[in-house]
């Protein structure tokens, strides 16, 4: 078999296997159970969760949070190496453009769900303020999708061409294949657009990727409270975000790679490069963090010293070293080791990370909601904490199935490695031509 | 024996029949009726009206609570009995078990002794509180000494002679009471009737105007007796709503001009560049070659 066509036969998309079936089935079984538990908030309302006066904020907006992070990676694989020249990233890219999308999607639909009236929607756009952060985020969320679908879409183009003549023996697929690819012959002026257009996108993903964590950063730090009255916010989110990006790469990367047998594409240096981008990343987020702490720490006014006491020390101390030490410390030293950026050790690095930065934001959400300014008076015992009750956890672990899906099924029809591109590195595409006339 | 034991138990059931029929009716007597507390102040505001503040409470579950729906009646009573109460007027207690009766001006006498009745209530027993009141009067004017301004104020009987050694309360009026003036709690009256009190200069009011008080307080021989003064020699009050204004908490048609400016050519600038981009896919499909 001709190396072209053998890294067509390898990087084209397949069937889902056994376990893959497995694995779909038990994402709809999480959605199903979600969808249940949000029709139960849609026809009861709010009271369903553990949200309250003071807690106004909770696991969903955690949640978002955490998804808003994580579409940034799509900016960071897809751009910023891009833009760098760096070659290795290749067959991460459109892993990255996909749980970016994924990311993105679910955490417009997160703050959906966080709404006790979501049929009220449409206000925001009658009555919305320019100068309100929340109209910010809808604005720059809005404008990130379309971006980061259209990143995933543009250098799909070559992929779907030659995807329609794999598949020829399959009509109908093919056919849509053909559909998707617009035409592609990869003709000098459609060369010429192509080319344009992704450098074009990766430019401007990266002022709305950093637009996105900062006006989401802001919508925490224009309120004047404990442990978000902080100018550095947006920097600390765009370092978060990176980290919680960068480990969902690497977990994923893993995982197809074992599912559909890519190891000869992705290499353990592939990994390696992951790995040691990841400790970098997390080097940085680590300086935020002590800034964000210790500087509130050092001033200890009242308010901050007991949002502080309860993070360090309280009810969410497990919680907060927990993801500090086991998202963030641990991670850094295994990493700096060559032995950790192998692809197992770093898997599970991996997930640690994702894991440690999901609560992350849900310690920088909850703690600062339960230490108001003014005390609290006349409300009922239960008010004074917050944790979710069981139908939030479901519908959060629904959301997360979604975007979990979104990705699985993407994968199932799209190139986990963009065929074109690599062929064109490898030089395949000249001896393809070549051989073809 | 038998015969007489069965004698003396019809007795004791007729007895038992009697006393619950009889007990029915007393429940609607004046034995089970509740007992107001009842207290009464009288106050006079000079050149205007004199009044009595009747409060009225009583015993419920969570401690004292006010009576309200209370009717009562005020008379202008004679303490020596030669002659009858006059009947003043009647009032009724709001939801606070409050009410403010206006005495008539032609009532109001050197010394006058008031006397206020709850009488023939459904739920209440029958009392009543009597006050006598010596009228007083209080004098009060501005006068500028030295580019200084002065509230002078006399104390004087009903029979305009100066009352000394009585304590008086100058304030200037506010929303949640008076704001003392001159430094002092009190001043106290000379042989004269009088105080003077200086005013410090820099007090706030809408347009300049203030309204000062002077106060004879509670006192239990002339009640309360207040003299407004109405100035306009205050700092006027410069009105810095933002309402009209483009501020960052603002309507939406009152947005800022730079938040309107910026954020929209940002936008419009990325969506320009995402519709060529668009448009480029459009190309893309049109040229084969």
């Amino acid at each position: 078999m001709k190396e072209y066509d053998k890294l067509i036969q390898d990087l084209a998309p397949q069937k889902f296997g056994k376990l893959g079936q497995i694995w779909v089935g038990f994402l709809l079984a999480v959605i199903l159970c979600a969808l249940y538990a949000y029709y139960q908030q849609l026809s009861r309302g709010l009271s369903i969760t553990n949200l309250n006066d003071y807690a106004l904020w909770g696991v969903y907006i955690s949640n978002f949070v955490f998804f808003v992070a994580v579409s940034l990676v799509g900016s960071l694989v897809t751009a910023i190496l891009r833009l760098s020249g760096v070659t290795w990233s290749t067959p991460l890219t459109r892993i990255a453009e996909v749980i970016a999308v994924a990311a993105i999607i679910m955490a417009g639909l997160t703050i959906i769900i966080d709404m006790g009236r979501p049929d009220r929607i449409y206000n925001i756009f009658l009555h919305g303020r320019l100068q309100s952060p929340i109209i910010w985020d809808v604005l720059v969320i809005s404008t990130y999708l379309t971006i980061s679908l259209m990143l995933l879409f543009y250098p799909l183009l070559p992929d779907f061409a030659i995807l329609k003549k794999h598949f020829a023996n399959q009509p109908k697929l093919s056919k849509w294949y053909g559909k998707l690819s617009l035409n592609w012959t990869g003709s000098k002026t459609q060369e010429g657009l192509y080319n344009k257009s992704i450098n074009t996108l990766s430019i401007l993903i990266i002022p709305v990727a950093f637009g996105i964590h900062t006006v989401t950063a802001w919508l925490f730090a224009t309120t004047y409270r404990p442990g978000w009255d902080s100018s550095n916010f947006g920097p600390y989110f765009i370092a978060g975000a990176f980290v919680a990006g960068a480990g969902a790469v690497v977990v994923i990367m893993f995982v197809l790679r074992k599912a559909y047998h890519l190891e000869e594409y992705i290499t353990d240096m592939h990994f390696d490069k992951m790995g040691k981008l990841l400790v970098l990343l997390c080097l940085v987020y680590l300086y935020f963090n002590v800034n964000e702490y210790l500087v509130p720490a050092y001033k200890t006014t009242t308010e901050e010293a007991g949002h502080l006491y309860s993070l360090f020390l309280g009810d969410y101390a497990i919680m907060f070293w927990s993801a500090i030490i086991g998202g963030l410390v641990i991670p850094t030293i295994a990493l700096l080791f060559p032995q950790g950026r192998k692809p197992l050790p770093l898997f599970i690095i991996g997930i640690f990370v994702v894991v440690g930065a999901w609560w992350k934001r849900f310690i920088i959400v909850t703690p600062t909601l339960l230490h108001p300014f003014l005390p609290f008076q006349g409300v009922p015992k239960s008010w004074h904490t917050y944790f979710p009750s069981m139908l939030e956890w479901t519908i959060t672990f629904g959301t997360l199935a979604s975007a979990l899906l979104i990705m699985t099924i993407l994968f199932r029809y799209l190139p986990i490695i963009p065929i074109h591109e690599t062929a064109e590195e490898k030089g395949l595409l000249e001896t393809h031509k070549t051989d073809s006339l | 024996m038998i015969q007489s034991t069965i004698k003396y138990c019809k007795s004791a059931v007729l007895l038992l029949i009697v006393v619950f029929s009889f007990s029915g009716n007393t429940a609607y007597g004046q034995a089970d009726k509740k007992s107001a507390s009842v207290s009464i102040q009288y106050s006079k505001i000079m050149n205007e009206y004199s009044f009595l503040n009747i409060i009225a409470k009583s015993k419920g579950e969570n401690g004292f609570e006010p009576s309200k729906n209370v009717n009562f009646t005020i008379y202008k009573s004679d303490t020596t009995g030669v002659v009858a109460d006059v009947k003043m007027g009647e009032i009724k207690t709001n939801k606070d078990g409050k009410a403010k009766f206006i005495i008539p001006s032609k009532f109001v006498e050197q010394v006058t002794t008031y006397k206020v009745k709850l009488e023939n209530d459904k739920i209440f027993e029958d009392t009543e509180e009597i006050i006598s009141i010596t009228n007083v009067n209080i004098e009060a004017s501005i006068e500028k000494i030295d580019s200084i301004y002065n509230i002078k104020a006399r104390l004087l009987s009903a029979k305009n002679k100066p009352m000394a050694e009585e304590a008086l309360n100058v304030g200037l009026k506010r929303l949640f009471g008076n704001l003392s003036v001159g430094g002092e709690e009190n001043y106290t009256t000379d042989e004269d009737g009088a105080v003077l009190v200086p005013i410090e200069k820099g007090y706030t009011g809408i347009n300049g105007k203030l309204n000062f008080q002077v106060v004879l307080a509670e006192s239990e021989k002339y009640g309360t007796v207040i003299a407004n003064i109405n100035t306009d020699f205050g700092v006027p009050i410069v009105d810095k709503s933002t309402f009209n204004e483009r501020t960052m908490w603002s309507p939406p048609t009152k947005t800022p001009f730079f938040l309107l400016v910026i954020p929209n050519i940002l936008l419009i600038g990325i969506w320009a560049i995402l519709t060529l981009l668009l448009f480029n896919l459009y190309k893309i499909y049109k040229s084969k070659n």
